[in-house]
């Protein structure tokens, strides 16, 4: 599948009179069309920087940034007419009407006024802001005023779309709304997400591929799933029994190989396997009734996106 | 710095846009209506009407006609200096750092023009209305000065050569040099306030202008500050693709 986004060992310094600030170091990123992105770091880490070069915005210091297999140093008017920037600000004038704000932005794209009219028209109503349409910006709520922001993201119809912090500062129901929004953007709009956060459960849920960056390094990328059986090799299983289990039962556990045990609680040992599960979990079971433990759950613990990152920020720290 | 039709009509929507911004922003707006005010209806009128109060004073009609020339051709013309020079200042010190404080800059980078395209829509947005207001402004002084005078001197004083250079040639230059300087200020400053205060610097060519007037060497003042202000004005085109960049602009932010 074409890469819409293709980053070779980018490099990006921020240099002043007292001293440079290494914001990207050598990061390589390859997007395919369709895709959606999740850019997971702390602040600082570098994901605002890398949204800025991709966009044109800045310069890389060294290595190279394609986008659309176009280089950002060749064309960064061609490629700002194909991508939309969500902004972690709004950046609309409040003073204006949602309306004009649309208008104003949409009218740089070379795309016929009735067809900008048609798409405002469309979008107000698939993000349920057309009865807003004519307040004044200023006069929204930050849910709101985001969601006219997203509009004015996509009302040129961009190929490739950047969010950048696109549920920061908004309160748990207003996040929930934008999250199944940038969903349809996916699903019904099929356009390519580049999406930065450091909400977890927003990038486990909406992402098919994500990567973590650190101090200007990537430190794993790949879809969710991937990262965490990459990360926690072993798989992990819940046993609960009807009644409270001795150490000896866990160590007994310990004894088939490719397995390992431990009490979490009186009634529930936690195995830990590094062997396939289909060819283990059999024998541990039938040993454990054996062993006349009444078993009466047996569940497969998953690993989130928040224990990766987690992980991978608790081994960075050592 | 070729700009093609299509292109200049985009650079215009910025304009416009910003226009709109002007209107609704007091602290820009007041000083735009207050300045003309003064320098096109309130003074000629307080100084004119003085001098013609007691026209029996003057021994010939060419006396008064020296007065008059002392008063129009030096204080008020050395005073009008000030229309296309403060009212360029304070659009475009709001320029860039007004997009900043609105936290608007950025939406305007990313739209698919270059650094050069949206320096320009940026001057435009000042020269544009600085023009008109500065030509409107000598419209009218001429029909107050002209109503006010032609029963006395029996002939139209204004428009005489000295103020159609002046409004025409000297008055676009300055204002192209306010804008440049105000626009640099404002594109390195935080805030539109910050920003006036240093491009407010600019000041100093109008007090130049009003002690020339003063001493009555404005004619030459004018054209040796039309000639150097032009030929600074050429340099700072030249050099303002490099000097403005999003990259700078934006590594601030």
């Amino acid at each position: 599948m074409e890469n819409v986004i293709e980053i070779k060992d980018l490099v990006k310094i921020f240099s002043s009179k007292k001293h440079n600030v290494v914001a990207l170091n050598e990061i390589n990123l390859k997007i395919a069309r369709g895709t959606i992105f999740s850019f997971l770091g702390p602040n600082g880490a570098g994901k605002t920087t890398t949204v800025r070069l991709l966009s044109c915005l800045l310069k890389p210091t060294a290595g190279e940034a394609y986008v659309f297999g176009n280089n950002v140093l060749d064309d960064p008017v061609g490629i700002r007419s194909r991508i939309g920037v969500l902004t972690e600000n709004h950046g609309m004038y409040e003073r204006m009407t949602v309306r004009e704000n649309l208008e104003f932005f949409s009218s740089f794209y070379g795309i016929d006024t009735a067809v900008i009219s048609s798409r405002i028209h469309e979008l107000l109503a698939a993000f349920n802001l057309t009865d807003r349409a004519d307040d004044k910006v200023g006069t929204l709520s930050k849910g709101l005023k985001q969601r006219a922001a997203l509009i004015k993201t996509l009302v040129h119809d961009p190929e490739l779309v950047f969010l950048d912090e696109p549920t920061a500062g908004l309160d748990p129901k207003a996040s929930v709304e934008f999250r199944d929004y940038i969903q349809l953007l996916g699903k019904q709009y099929h356009k390519t997400i580049f999406m930065c956060t450091h909400n977890l459960v927003e990038a486990q849920k909406l992402s098919d591929l994500v990567a973590i960056i650190d101090k200007g390094s990537i430190k794993k990328i790949g879809p969710p799933a991937e990262l965490e059986k990459q990360l926690f090799e072993s798989v992990t299983f819940k046993v609960v029994s009807a009644k409270p289990m001795s150490q000896d039962i866990a160590l007994s556990i310990g004894d088939n190989e490719g397995a390992k045990a431990s009490l979490s609680g009186p009634s529930e040992l936690t195995v830990f396997l590094s062997k396939p599960e289909e060819e283990i979990m059999p024998r541990i079971v039938k040993k454990l009734v054996q062993l006349d433990v009444p078993v009466v759950q047996v569940a497969k613990q998953s690993h989130s996106l928040e224990d990766v990152y987690l992980a991978l920020m608790k081994g960075d720290e050592a | 710095m070729k700009l093609e039709m299509p292109r200049m009509r985009l650079l215009l929507k910025i304009a416009k846009k910003d226009w709109r911004e002007i209107k609704s922003n007091k602290q820009i707006l007041v000083p735009m209506l207050v300045l003309p005010f003064l320098v096109t209806i309130f003074y000629p009128l307080v100084l004119v009407t003085a001098l013609l109060s007691d026209t029996g004073e003057y021994s010939s009609p060419g006396e008064l006609q020296m007065v008059v020339d002392m008063v129009i051709g030096n204080i008020i013309r050395s005073m009008f200096v000030m229309i296309p020079l403060l009212i360029t200042m304070a659009i475009a010190s709001d320029s860039w750092a007004g997009e900043k404080e609105r936290k608007t800059a950025e939406s305007l980078f990313l739209l698919p023009l270059s650094d050069t395209e949206l320096f320009v829509a940026k001057v435009l947005a000042s020269f544009i209305p600085g023009m008109l207001i500065t030509w409107g402004c000598w419209v009218g002084l001429t029909i107050i000065l002209d109503s006010l005078l032609f029963p006395y001197l029996g002939y139209l004083y204004m428009p005489d050569l000295t103020w159609i250079f002046l409004v025409f040639v000297f008055s676009p230059i300055l204002a192209f040099f306010s804008i440049y300087v105000n626009c640099w200020v404002s594109y390195r400053a935080k805030d539109t306030k910050s920003a006036q205060q240093v491009g407010g610097s600019v000041v100093t060519i109008f007090i130049g202008v009003l002690i020339s007037g003063f001493l009555g060497v404005l004619n030459f003042t004018i054209i040796v500050l039309t000639i150097s202000i032009g030929i600074v004005d050429l340099i700072l085109v030249y050099i303002s693709p490099r000097i403005f960049s999003r990259e700078a602009m934006i590594a601030k932010f």
